[in-house]
């Protein structure tokens, strides 16, 4: 875009200075000048005008800059001289610089560390490593595996492996290292121990000061990658009896002492921007790369293998979240919506339907168990009235066989049955309406509860609150005696009470009777409000009626026997009938006597008006 | 977000308390160990690259035997629970009465088995009337009689001498054997000695496989399926991580890399799928078993056909979920 306005300004302005020039020789000039922009602008930024096309390759240089390009430029002039009119610009560059010209383009390939590749990996879409290097050891040996290796000093025996570690100090070359600081790390962690604290770990800048400070006692423990305890050893820099390795790793012929699993060595990368035929000249001519060559040699490499699978390093990565894959995965609600919106829609319908069908089924089953509840509360009332029916029935009967106190004894339990209660009592009311008469306690209730002795009359107002139906004209019906506020309290001996009922019967608008029931298991209902009532009603009328035929009874018993003659008439004076003593005072048969006016016995003999005035 | 948390909570206490519990219970008894015998064969080397790597469970002991036939012989004897065997191996020690299933499918030989011969004996034909050694397994005369069939003869047409795979390279050396039926280290130190090879297991396809063969009674054993996925993470580690997993292997054999990366291409390891296919009941390990079954009772070396009734158990590579290594 840059470079195309740039060249139309440098038109425009070709234009304008062609309009002085001779035609052919402005023409001539434009077509040179933009060909030679354009080339400079897009191409080579060292703005080369030859026809000839420019690799850039790019590579990290660990050690300083001027050393890596001494060793890697006879790599550079060897690849120029593989590939036809291209010249290889080679580039060693900080891992920052790298990151740099990989976002710009401004490489085409990069030979870098493993680690470095999968970050760059994570920014740029990159074609992938083409080749991995294989290193040339000091010794000469080749290999392609790289480690870590964690050491003391010789003589630090309280340090002999991996879990000891912890609380020490380490000193490691720099945290983009990987068998200098990553190899070491994941080792710890995959032994299952934390990682050491960043307070502990101390960034010593290179492989040389962490062996320095190791020996010097600064730190107590060192990291750095595989390889440079045995090149200063044979550089005579480094006397190997004077450092303990540990955790060190059984791998036969590998090369050196590695106290890490191994990873695999650097990889060199073609970035998309290459041209596909490229990248294949490329590759074939670092894999036929002599590795006894001067090439090489003078590279320090042997060779480059066919790319091996950088994974392990990516796991290790993960695994100890450095960077790239050190941004906590990030997994909002709000992903889980988009991932999933359709599960979580049917979810959340199926959870709605079955709380819904629960509920249903909930109601449900409470509506059946309700009716069964009302079923079996009728059938029971059912049973009631049958039974309270043959009470009704049998009272009668009772009372003509009984005596008074057996007969209200007896209909006194029939109460306390069918109301299910444990104590009755029956009060009769004086007619004054001031005193009441005890006629009984029920016998359950006097074996089971009352010793007391007590007056059997006494005045209304000494009464309690089951007299409250005396005082209403009402039944009274009280479930909680003992939390009643009212209550007057019993006198010792008494029955205790926990609940009761008390009825009034009235008869003539008087309050006759008080009959209760009281101690229920459960709360008295209305039920048996109506029991008490219809039996106490029933007692109270068979009980009068024994009483009024008692006092008939006697009433004739006393006129059939007594001495006196006596004549009984209805108000218009005929004789309705006349005792023995009538009959054997005056010689009249009864038969003769009965509808006659007693004037037949005017004897004449009495004064007149005696007979009106008799 | 809330009720997330609160169930991950729950989630955490129920696991504590299966840990616990779990805990609690293996205290109260605490299995024996699941005894497995590794004989120097590549394709068993997952297991002890796990056993460095700290990868196999607890509760599993690594017991190193000779040879094949050690490893049946001891497994007969009740001294190993588990064992890699050859398919054959395992049909044999089956038909002698020992239990045994195979849960794991380590590898198929694919050229690893090997004749080596001579320089004077420059072909198979040339075998007639001459002494061949081999182990005192099914694996012997399996790889000799395919090798002489192919030029129709039969393994009555050779001298044949039993010699374990320890002593077989000072037989070569003092000249007891024209040729031999071997693999692993000692042919490559035959190979290495001038021996030339006149068959490998490349011409017989899905024959040899190698099986962790379990005692039928072990196979509830709780740290059989750790094993089992401790192989498979092996197995990832060899292929992601191959060098470090080579050198590893090679370090074992007192071999190099360069040695073990040649044995490792004699043979081909079954990954997950694999192994699901391949021990899936009625599976393609049962005409195979079958076809050996004819060869054995052919040989001899068994009266009447093995039984191939539960000759797998797939549950533990059915049941298992790769996770990152």
């Amino acid at each position: 875009m840059i470079t195309g306005r740039w060249r139309l300004l440098r038109l425009l302005f070709l234009r304008t200075f062609a309009l002085n020039s001779p035609p052919e020789l402005a023409l001539g000039l434009t077509l040179k000048i933009t060909l030679g922009l354009t080339l400079g602008l897009t191409v080579v930024p060292a703005a080369a005008a030859e026809a000839e096309k420019v690799l850039t390759f790019g590579i990290y240089a660990y050690r300083p800059p001027e050393i890596m390009m001494q060793r890697f430029a006879p790599l550079a002039s060897h690849l120029g001289e593989r590939l036809p009119g291209t010249r290889v610009e080679l580039k060693a560059m900080s891992q920052d610089e790298l990151d740099q010209a990989v976002r710009r383009h401004q490489v085409d390939l990069v030979l870098t560390n493993p680690r470095h590749y999968l970050q760059l990996r994570t920014h740029s879409h990159l074609t992938g490593a083409i080749a991995t290097m294989v290193k040339r050891a000091f010794d000469g040996s080749p290999t392609r595996s790289l480690g870590g290796v964690i050491f003391t000093r010789a003589g630090r025996d309280d340090l002999a492996g991996l879990a000891d570690l912890a609380g020490q100090r380490i000193a490691f070359p720099g945290p983009h290292h990987t068998g200098g600081y990553m190899a070491q790390l994941h080792e710890i962690v995959q032994a299952g121990l934390p990682p050491p604290g960043q307070d502990e770990l101390l960034n010593a800048g290179s492989h040389d000061a962490v062996v320095q400070q190791v020996l010097n006692g600064t730190v107590d423990v060192g990291f750095i990658r595989t390889e440079v305890l045995e090149e200063q050893a044979a550089d005579g820099r480094l006397d190997l009896n004077r450092i303990k390795v540990i955790n060190r790793q059984a791998l036969a012929d590998y090369p050196f002492i590695s106290s890490t699993r191994l990873y695999p060595e650097w990889p060199v990368i073609a970035l998309p921007t290459t041209d596909p035929r490229t990248v294949r000249e490329v590759t074939a001519a670092l894999l036929t790369l002599d590795p006894e060559g001067p090439v090489a040699l003078q590279a320090q490499i042997a060779g480059f293998d066919p790319p091996t699978d950088y994974l392990p390093i990516e796991q290790a990565m993960r695994a100890l979240r450095l960077p790239p894959f050190d941004q906590p995965s990030r997994y909002s609600l709000a992903d889980l919506w988009r991932d999933y919106w359709l599960q979580l829609i049917a979810a959340a319908l199926a959870v709605v339907a079955i709380l819904a069908l629960s509920l249903l089924l909930f109601l449900r089953n409470r509506l059946l168990e309700q009716r069964g509840r009302d079923l079996q509360a009728h059938q029971r009332f059912l049973a009631l009235r049958m039974r309270r029916d043959e009470a009704l029935l049998r009272l009668p009967h009772l009372a003509e066989e009984r005596d008074e106190l057996n007969f209200i004894q007896r209909a006194q339990e029939f109460t306390e049955d069918l109301t299910a209660s444990r104590i009755a009592f029956i009060h009769f009311v004086n007619k004054d309406q001031d005193t009441i008469e005890l006629v009984n306690w029920s016998r359950r209730t006097l074996d089971g509860y009352c010793t007391a002795v007590a007056d059997r009359h006494y005045p209304v107002r000494q009464a309690g609150i089951w007299a409250d139906a005396l005082r209403w004209r009402a039944p009274v019906v009280v479930n909680d005696y003992p939390g009643h506020a009212a209550k007057h309290g019993l006198p010792a001996g008494h029955a205790v009470l926990e609940r009761f009922i008390s009825v009034p019967v009235i008869e003539d608008d008087r309050v006759v009777m008080l009959a209760g029931v009281g101690n229920k298991e459960a709360d008295y209902t209305e039920t048996d409000v109506e029991t008490v009532q219809l039996l106490a009603n029933t007692i109270w009328r068979l009980a009068q009626r024994r009483r009024g035929q008692r006092e008939l009874e006697l009433a004739a018993s006393v006129f059939t026997h007594a001495r006196e003659g006596i004549l009984v008439t209805d108000s218009d004076g005929v004789i309705v009938d006349a005792n023995e003593a009538f009959t054997a005072l005056t010689g009249y048969e009864r038969g003769e006597l009965v509808g006659q006016n007693p004037r037949l016995l005017k004897s004449g003999r009495q004064v007149a008006g005696f007979y009106a005035e008799f | 977000m809330v009720p997330v948390r609160f169930a991950c909570y729950r989630l955490r206490i129920a696991l504590v308390l299966g840990l616990n519990l779990s805990l609690l219970l293996s205290g109260c008894s605490r299995p024996a160990p699941l005894r497995v015998g590794i004989n120097p064969w590549i394709g068993y080397e997952t297991l002890p690259l796990a056993a460095q790597l700290g990868w196999l469970p607890e509760g599993v002991e690594l017991h190193a035997t000779a040879s094949f036939s050690a490893s049946a012989q001891a497994l007969a004897e009740g001294t190993l629970d588990a064992a890699g065997l050859t398919l054959e191996e395992l049909l044999l020690a089956r038909a002698r009465g020992t239990p045994l299933s195979a849960v794991l499918v380590f590898d198929v030989s694919a050229g690893a088995d090997m004749l080596l011969a001579r320089a004077e004996v420059p072909s198979i034909a040339n075998l007639r009337g001459r002494r061949v050694g081999f182990e005192s397994s099914a694996l012997g005369p399996l790889v000799l009689s395919r090798a002489l069939a192919t030029v129709d003869l039969t393994l009555a047409d050779v001298e044949r001498q039993l010699i374990p795979p320890e002593e077989q390279f000072a037989a070569w050396q003092e000249g007891r054997i024209d040729a031999v039926v071997t693999y692993g280290p000692v042919a490559t130190r035959l190979e290495r000695a001038g021996a030339r090879r006149l068959f490998d297991s490349r011409q017989m396809p899905n024959a040899i496989f190698d099986v962790l063969a379990v005692r039928r009674e072990r196979l509830d054993h709780p740290a059989l399926p750790g094993l089992v996925e401790a192989h498979f993470r092996a197995l990832a580690h060899l292929e992601h991580n191959r060098d470090d997993a080579l050198y590893r292997i090679a370090h074992r054999h007192q071999a190099t890399f360069a040695e073990v990366r040649d044995a490792l291409a004699g043979i081909t390891l079954p990954d997950l799928t694999g192994n699901r296919d391949l021990l899936r009941a009625q599976g393609p390990l049962y005409p195979v078993a079958m076809d050996l079954n004819g060869l054995l009772l052919a040989e001899g070396l068994l009266a009447a056909p093995a039984d191939l009734g539960s000759l797998t158990d797939e549950r533990f590579v059915q049941s298992l979920r790769m996770t990152a290594p």
